[in-house]
């Protein structure tokens, strides 16, 4: 019975991915897409009217400590901030994550 | 045949009861595949009031996006602003964003000091000094940056540099104004004999956080500083820049800017100094 109760639920579904209007989900899909193809997650990034979800976006991707953008695309990101003090910041992460992993590349080289 | 009857009436009951069930889901409107949430559009707030009604994310990233919008206010205004946001990363954010607009208030150290994460306070710490690098003495602002942490000491010299080779080059531009321009930005001589201090204070703090390659990259930016320095016209410094190949393919001469020059690399500062654009061209 609970087995059938499983199954109708999901005949229920249509199966098909429900449209992503929420802030949430453009997020994630977003940084996603940045992840995967960067040109193709800028140009999202950019089509964005919302600038509080741009903006968003932007920090998450900042919290990520894997992720490391050479300065042209780091320079395209954080281009689309309006605000001045938002743009330097989001340049002044980048920038250090760069060099953070220039030196750990550094390090793993000066190992015997 | 009498067997097979319970069987059969199971079955009619228990097809029915499915029947219903999935009636019963379509009056519901099925299961939720996803998480979502009713669609909504671009948010909109007139004044930072407006961003706390909303979700936690989307209040504390639109709080952020004030401290740009929000001219005079004061330390103690900007920390209760900053105050004002629930989750802590943009809370840093916005504190380390709150001093690089009041860099220049004695106070804005304050701002930094709230910050919880480690490196945002540090990365505070040496944008102020970079920031502040504009109207001291460079000497005194590249020993402070020999006392930050290795992986931010670079950028600490280097934000430092450009804001002061920045506020030289606009200074230029100042035409004896000495209430707009330090008295010091007018000596070429001695802003050259300070530039010659900073590098051999490079020399050595730098040389130990980076390898030879990177060194000499380093190197090559300074020289290239020092040649854009001594190239009195925005038409000099494109010729250093076409003059040797290596430097030329250097960031500061390759970015891309407004009217193909270096503004970048003095736009900001420049804006920020003065009460126009300088008109070096």
């Amino acid at each position: 019975m609970v087995v059938m109760l499983i199954v109708l639920f999901w005949l229920g579904c249509d199966g098909q991915p429900a449209d992503c209007t929420s802030f949430e989900c453009q997020k994630a899909q977003t940084l996603d897409l940045l992840q995967q193809d960067f040109s193709a997650g800028l140009a999202a990034l950019q089509a964005m009217e919302d600038q509080i979800l741009r903006l968003a976006v932007i920090v998450a991707l900042m919290e990520r400590p894997d992720v490391v953008l050479n300065p042209q695309q780091a320079q395209q990101l954080c281009d689309s901030l309006e605000g001045g003090a938002t743009r330097r910041q989001c340049q002044t992460r980048f920038a250090a994550a760069h060099l953070t992993e220039e030196m750990g590349a550094d390090a793993k080289q000066g190992q015997p | 045949m009498r067997a097979a009857l319970p069987v059969t009436g199971y079955l009619i009951i228990m097809v029915s009861r499915m029947t219903c069930l999935v009636a019963l889901l379509n009056l519901i409107g099925g299961c939720d595949c996803s998480t979502e949430v009713p669609p909504q559009g671009p948010i909109h707030a007139e004044r930072p009031e407006d961003c706390v009604a909303l979700p936690q994310e989307q209040a504390d990233a639109c709080l952020y996006a004030f401290v740009d919008r929000l001219p005079g206010l004061g330390i103690d205004d900007m920390a209760a602003h900053c105050d004002l946001i629930r989750g802590t990363s943009y809370r840093d954010l916005c504190l380390n964003g709150g001093m690089t607009l009041l860099a220049a208030d004695p106070r804005a150290g304050e701002l930094c000091e709230m910050i919880e994460d480690d490196l945002w306070r540090d990365q505070c710490r040496f944008y102020l000094l970079g920031n502040r690098a504009r109207g001291t003495d460079p000497v005194s602002w590249v020993r402070a940056c020999s006392q930050e942490l290795d992986h931010f000491r670079r950028h600490c010299y280097n934000h430092g540099l450009e804001a002061w080779v920045a506020g030289m080059l606009v200074a230029e531009n100042c035409q004896g104004d000495s209430i707009r321009c330090p008295p010091s930005w007018f000596q070429r001589e001695l802003i050259e004999e300070q530039y010659g201090a900073i590098y051999d204070e490079l020399e050595e703090p730098v040389g130990q956080v980076l390898r030879p390659e990177q060194h000499q990259a380093l190197r090559g930016l300074f020289d290239l500083h020092v040649a854009l320095l001594q190239a009195a016209r925005p038409a000099d410094w494109r010729q250093v820049c076409q003059r040797s190949p290596v430097l030329g393919r250097h960031s500061t001469c390759v970015a891309p800017t407004r009217n193909g020059s270096l503004s970048a690399l003095y736009e900001a500062p420049a804006l920020r100094w003065g009460q126009e654009e300088p008109r070096w061209w």
